[in-house]
């Protein structure tokens, strides 16, 4: 239930969050006016578990050299767990963590929905597409206007040409 | 070297056709082995050294080699054969008790030895995390003496306190910064005894690493007991088992002014021996220091 994320919420509901959030959420955003990230505080750091995973249960130390560092975090009050094994550095693991666990926390105190920021970021997506594809087709119409214009051309040209031809 | 069978090694491969060469050195782990690739894609990005990197692996050549550097704490240091590769382990512990280390400390007022220094890895996460510490190292390998010397400028502390020497401490420990004496004294020493050495290490290390940073039973605690204990206010030895602690433990039993304590890893594994005064002669407050180190 807490590891609902974007992709898996059925269209509907998403569409419904849309309606709900729509008056909120500005028509055209831009990429530096979004929503904020959800911030890690001192509060949750307090009520966290941390946990390091390094697998296997050999004498570890010299004897062994492993390249991960998994983090776990474990938010006591409402049971969720996030992890993060993403870079080779602990510290920056541990970092990426805290962000995924506010994050998480915000998705769950909306009622598991995404949160703004998140609907903020599809429409932002869904606009730089359509806006891509306008450009796209923009681009796609100037090229035949200008075939067309040295078509015109063309024909204007030979026009002259046979006139004059005729005139001599 | 594990056995994978050849049907996971072609779905593997269906999957990135360089997987499969990763697979072995991540004893038959695919999502290991996933990650492995993302983290080499994106540090190489070029496709030869790409695939010469997965091969390379296949030959069971340390990943940090083959990327030239290892995350230690908040730095990222330069490493490359002949050193050691820094260990989780020793991240792990090195940055509680920097946690725990007194953040304002008169300009050098609070001096640090690192012993067995490898990489620098110790002496240089205290040095750039406590900028106003005194910081000296020694390692026996010229080796890792030049690449601390890199590291140091890596790390951009070139103009700071930090000294490196190259000696041998298990000889000459009286003629090494004779003249100072320390708040602290750090040790990663070599502590794998010799007829474990084949037994216990994996493949990897024991092509790859050098032997003189690993093999070695109880000499460097042997040497701590009788060189350093008087030149210092207070330790912390990385060890590799439970008797290389009671060594440390019972060697200070008799000498009622020195605590005792042993540190554990999260793997629960007896990591750390540690030791200070509860008396000294200066105004740093061991026992504050070491009281949550140990939890
Ligand atoms: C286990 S490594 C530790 C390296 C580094 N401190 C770390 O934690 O990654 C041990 C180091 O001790 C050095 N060493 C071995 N014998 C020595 C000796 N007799 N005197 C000084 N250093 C020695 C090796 O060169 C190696 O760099």
């Amino acid at each position: 239930m807490f590891g609902i994320t974007v992709k898996t919420i059925p269209a509907v509901r998403l569409a419904i969050t849309y309606r709900m959030l729509s008056s909120s959420i500005p028509q055209t955003i831009k990429k530096s006016k979004m929503p904020p990230r959800p911030k890690f505080t001192d509060d949750m750091e307090r009520d966290i578990e941390e946990k390091f995973l390094h697998g296997g249960r050999g004498p570890g130390g010299q004897k062994i050299n492993k390249c991960n560092s998994k983090v776990q975090l474990r938010h006591v009050p409402t049971g969720i767990v996030v992890d993060c094994q993403a870079t080779r550095s602990r510290d920056q693991n541990r970092k990426i963590a805290r962000e995924k666990l506010a994050l998480r926390l915000a998705q769950w105190e909306n009622g598991d929905q995404p949160i703004e920021r998140e609907l903020a970021k599809i429409q932002w997506e869904q606009q730089s597409k359509r806006s891509k594809e306008r450009k796209a087709k923009s681009k796609h119409r100037e090229a035949q206007e200008q075939r067309q214009q040295q078509k015109l051309q063309q024909t204007i040209e030979e026009k002259q040409l046979l006139k004059s031809l005729l005139e001599q | 070297m594990p056995r994978i069978s050849p049907r996971i090694l072609k779905s593997v491969a269906n999957i990135d056709r360089r997987l499969p060469y990763l697979l072995f050195e991540c004893s038959g782990n695919i999502s290991d082995a996933k990650q492995e690739l993302s983290w080499i894609k994106n540090e190489l990005q070029d496709a030869n050294l790409i695939n010469r990197a997965c091969w390379l692996r296949y030959n069971r050549v340390p990943l940090q080699y083959i990327l030239k550097t290892q995350p230690f704490g908040p730095l990222d240091l330069l490493v490359r054969p002949g050193v050691l590769i820094p260990r989780w382990e020793t991240e792990e512990w090195c940055m509680d008790l920097i946690a725990k280390l007194p953040e304002k400390a008169r300009q050098g007022q609070f001096k640090v030895l690192d012993l067995c220094s490898g990489s620098g890895c110790i002496a240089l996460a205290i040095a750039h995390t406590r900028t106003e510490y005194i910081v000296k190292s020694v390692d026996l390998s010229p080796k890792a003496i030049a690449l601390l010397k890199d590291n140091v400028r890596k790390v951009g502390l070139q103009n700071t306190n930090v000294q490196c020497i190259q000696a041998d401490i298990l000889r000459h420990s009286e003629h090494i910064y004779s003249k100072d004496k320390f708040n602290l004294i750090t040790c990663n020493p070599p502590y794998i005894p010799s007829n474990n050495f084949v037994k216990e290490c994996t493949t990897s290390v024991k092509l790859y690493e050098p032997r003189l940073a690993l093999v070695a039973d109880l000499e460097f605690y042997d040497n701590l007991l009788q060189y350093w204990i008087p030149r210092t206010e207070s330790f912390v030895y990385e060890v590799g088992d439970m008797k290389q602690c009671q060594h440390v433990i019972n060697g200070l039993s008799h000498n009622t002014s020195w605590k005792t304590g042993i540190k554990y890893d999260s793997n629960d594994k007896p990591r750390c021996v540690y030791g200070y005064l509860a008396n000294p002669e200066s105004t740093i407050d061991y026992v504050k220091i070491f009281d949550s180190f140990s939890t």
